[in-house]
């Protein structure tokens, strides 16, 4: 009876999948086969001027997998190197990974990269290392999009064309160079069904010329077990936490909510962020359950790293898990202070949206919060941070800007 | 282990109801003590926010969210009323007869005491059947991890019928409330003991914080979690043995019950050690983790000094 019903609810929530078809990206919809190469991805989790991890997965496990890559406009690849590849911890669904971990790139430029697994290609795609030098750039950032797959395909959809109009004109400033994902991916971390149509789904956010859109991903309290380490390529066991700079004035630490929040994590960002926060005009953590949740209960966030921000006055954090829009008033020691630390984010990458209890205190003007699918465009000037929420359809919900701290 | 026989199978009808009625409320203080806690994580603290019946008929159900809403709230607010009723019922029966409520109760009042126990029951089994579905680290094990949680309602309810059975019948065999009371708490404890081998991050958590707000001993995570291993074999040890020593009719199964009850009240303190009085909630709602022991004790271990008077009297 049990299992029954199971696979009813997996059955409602895999439907939507099936059907959702009004999304016109043949790669996305393609059925995975053999050994073709498929849910081509970008992962950054190190100095991503000269470092990314470019990703595949095949149906079958193959023998040969490599990946080719030159600087985009030569006309031969500068070299093929071969896959870190494994099958997919997740049940009975059989999927294999295969990470290329790319090293010594060149800053600020255009990779062209073609996945091949035992012969069979995969489109030439491309993506954009980040820069060396202190210029403007924007940074998209959300979270959950685990349990709506129509609605993540479209702001999907949406992010690859902020991507793409975000290089048509001649403002660097709001060139979007990666999407900063805040964990809560799918339903259940461990069902490689789901893994697979968020993978399929994720596709939608590479450009019409091919773009690759790099993550920065964060894990959620829905990712657990081992496949996200396999998905994004982290080492077998990763604790998650990691802090990587965007150009060279640019910090973010990605925290991981799920894993202890009090004992070496804590001591790791206080590290971080003693020796980070002269370095750097601008300090951004991202992490999955809110200290300042707009409908939950606080996480320990609340009690560990809290106190942290506030010692090393970090610009902005960026939370997710709640699934609504917010941005809180700056706070510092638990009251509104000017010089506090905003919080904004929630989730709303593709998944349905809570009403948020507006009465908490630090919701309250000028701080917001709503509901709607959307995604955050940070966009990181010398002198001010700029931030805005784009709906899904494009209206901009909400605006702010944080001045660089003195 | 030894031990001598846990109760003789004569026992005298007045003995019993009384262990009953120390059991009986036991497990109404602490049914109450949940239903507030429950109300109060999910409509009237500060902090309060959704349990997983809504977050399984909004998010994996599509039922819109008011609608959602309204049958969170309206649960837990049956809860915190049923809980009231079951407190009040028992306050009655206990200050109005001296023997036992069983042979006074009304029909109306054994009623309406069964429908209020039945709704708490029914609410935290909701709960946690929900938590199971939904994809929460350790989430299919909610099941075992709340048994005392909704297994306390349905103890006493059949406790109530016990004794009900008892003056009418003269049924004096070994009540099953107490079976089901000894099988939750076995399950949960097994479950806590479960995740704590593993190193559960928010067991974890629960340490370091506590160490922090209170002792500041300046524990490290490693500590903390080599800690949490030897606590999870206890914890499971613990359960085994409770469930093997009762079956084999050891009065050792006391001690190990005692210990639940005393580890069972640190763990549920700790929410508010760790995370402040604003976490409140969290602790009243675990009152079954020491609860559900303790009537175990009560019951058990009145019958058998009980018993034994009555037998170096005889």
């Amino acid at each position: 009876m049990l299992s029954k019903f199971v696979r009813w609810m997996v059955a409602i929530l895999v439907l939507p999948t099936w059907c959702g078809g009004s999304t016109e990206n043949a790669w996305a919809d393609a059925p995975l086969t053999g050994t073709s190469p498929a849910h081509w991805r970008v992962t950054w989790t190190d100095d991503p001027s000269t470092t990314a991890t470019v990703s595949w997965s095949t149906r079958q496990q193959g023998q040969s997998h490599q990946l080719q890559f030159r600087v985009q406009g030569q006309a031969e690849f500068e070299g093929a190197q071969l896959a870190r590849s494994g099958r997919f911890t997740g049940g009975s669904v059989e999927l294999y990974y295969h990470h290329v971990r790319l090293t010594g790139l060149q800053p600020s430029t255009a990779y062209e990269v073609q996945m091949t697994s035992d012969g069979n290609r995969s489109p030439l795609l491309y993506f954009l290392t980040a820069p060396s030098v202190d210029r403007s750039f924007s940074l998209l950032n959300g979270g959950d999009s685990r349990s709506d797959s129509p609605t993540r395909r479209q702001v999907n959809q949406m992010m690859a064309s902020m991507v793409a109009d975000s290089f048509k004109n001649d403002d660097a400033a709001d060139d979007v160079l990666a999407l900063a994902h805040g964990g809560d991916y799918i339903v259940s971390g461990t069902n490689m069904d789901q893994w697979s149509a968020w993978l399929s789904d994720h596709e939608l956010t590479i450009g019409k010329d091919g773009r690759m859109l790099p993550v920065i991903p964060a894990r959620g309290n829905h990712d657990k077990g081992k496949p996200f380490n396999e998905v994004f390529g982290f080492p077998e066991g990763d604790t998650n936490y990691y802090a990587i700079n965007i150009g060279p004035q640019v910090r973010f630490v990605t925290l991981n909510s799920e894993t202890s929040v009090a004992g070496d994590q804590a001591k790791w960002l206080e590290q971080e962020l003693a020796a980070s926060r002269a370095k750097n005009r601008w300090l951004v953590a991202q992490y999955h359950r809110p200290a300042f949740p707009a409908v939950k209960v606080p996480s320990t966030a609340l009690l560990s790293w809290v106190p942290l921000f506030e010692k090393y006055n970090v610009d902005l954090v960026c939370e997710a898990d709640g699934h609504n829009i917010k941005r809180t008033v700056p706070i510092r020691q638990n009251k509104p202070n000017e010089t506090g630390i905003v919080y904004i984010g929630e989730g709303g990458l593709g998944v349905p949206q809570r009403t948020p209890k507006l009465d908490r205190w630090y919701l309250q003007s000028p701080g917001m919060a709503d509901q709607g699918h959307h995604v955050f465009v940070l966009t990181f000037k010398e002198d001010k941070l700029e931030g805005k929420c784009v709906l899904l359809g494009g209206k901009i919900r909400d605006e702010f800007q944080r001045a660089v701290r003195q | 282990m030894t031990g001598k026989p846990l109760r003789s199978q004569s026992l005298n009808e007045p003995s019993t109801i009384r262990c009953g009625t120390a059991a009986d409320w036991c497990l109404r203080i602490v049914i109450l003590l949940q239903c507030i806690g429950l109300s109060g994580k999910y409509v009237f603290s500060r902090r309060e926010s959704e349990s997983d019946v809504y977050g399984y008929l909004f998010f994996d159900y599509g039922w819109p969210e008011q609608l959602a809403q309204r049958i969170d709230d309206g649960g837990a607010i049956a809860c915190l009323i049923a809980g009231v009723i079951v407190m009040l019922i028992g306050t009655w029966g206990w200050r109005g007869r001296s023997i036992g409520r069983a042979q006074l109760r009304t029909p109306v009042v054994g009623c309406i005491d069964h429908v209020a126990l039945a709704t708490v029951f029914a609410w935290f089994l909701i709960i946690s059947f929900t938590h199971m579905l939904r994809g929460e680290p350790f989430a299919s094990l909610s099941l075992g991890e709340h048994a005392v949680r909704y297994c306390a309602a349905a103890a006493l309810s059949l406790l109530l019928m016990h004794s009900t059975s008892i003056s009418r019948a003269g049924d004096l065999g070994q009540p099953w409330a107490m079976r089901l009371l000894v099988i939750a708490s076995a399950a949960t404890f097994v479950v806590h003991g479960y995740k704590a081998v593993l190193r559960y991050s928010p067991f974890t958590d629960l340490i370091l914080l506590t160490d922090m707000n209170m002792t500041g001993i300046g524990l490290s995570q490693s500590t903390a979690e080599s800690a949490l291993v030897v606590i999870g074999i206890i914890d499971i040890l613990v359960a085994a043995l409770l469930m093997l020593s009762r079956c084999a009719g050891f009065a050792l199964y006391r001690s190990f019950a005692l210990y639940m009850v005393f580890w069972g009240c640190l763990t549920s303190l700790s929410r508010v050690t760790a995370y402040g009085w604003e976490a409140w909630p969290e602790t009243l709602i675990r009152a079954a983790n020491w609860g559900a022991p303790l009537a175990i004790v009560i019951y058990d271990g009145w019958t058998t000094t009980m018993n034994t008077k009555q037998d170096s009297m005889g």
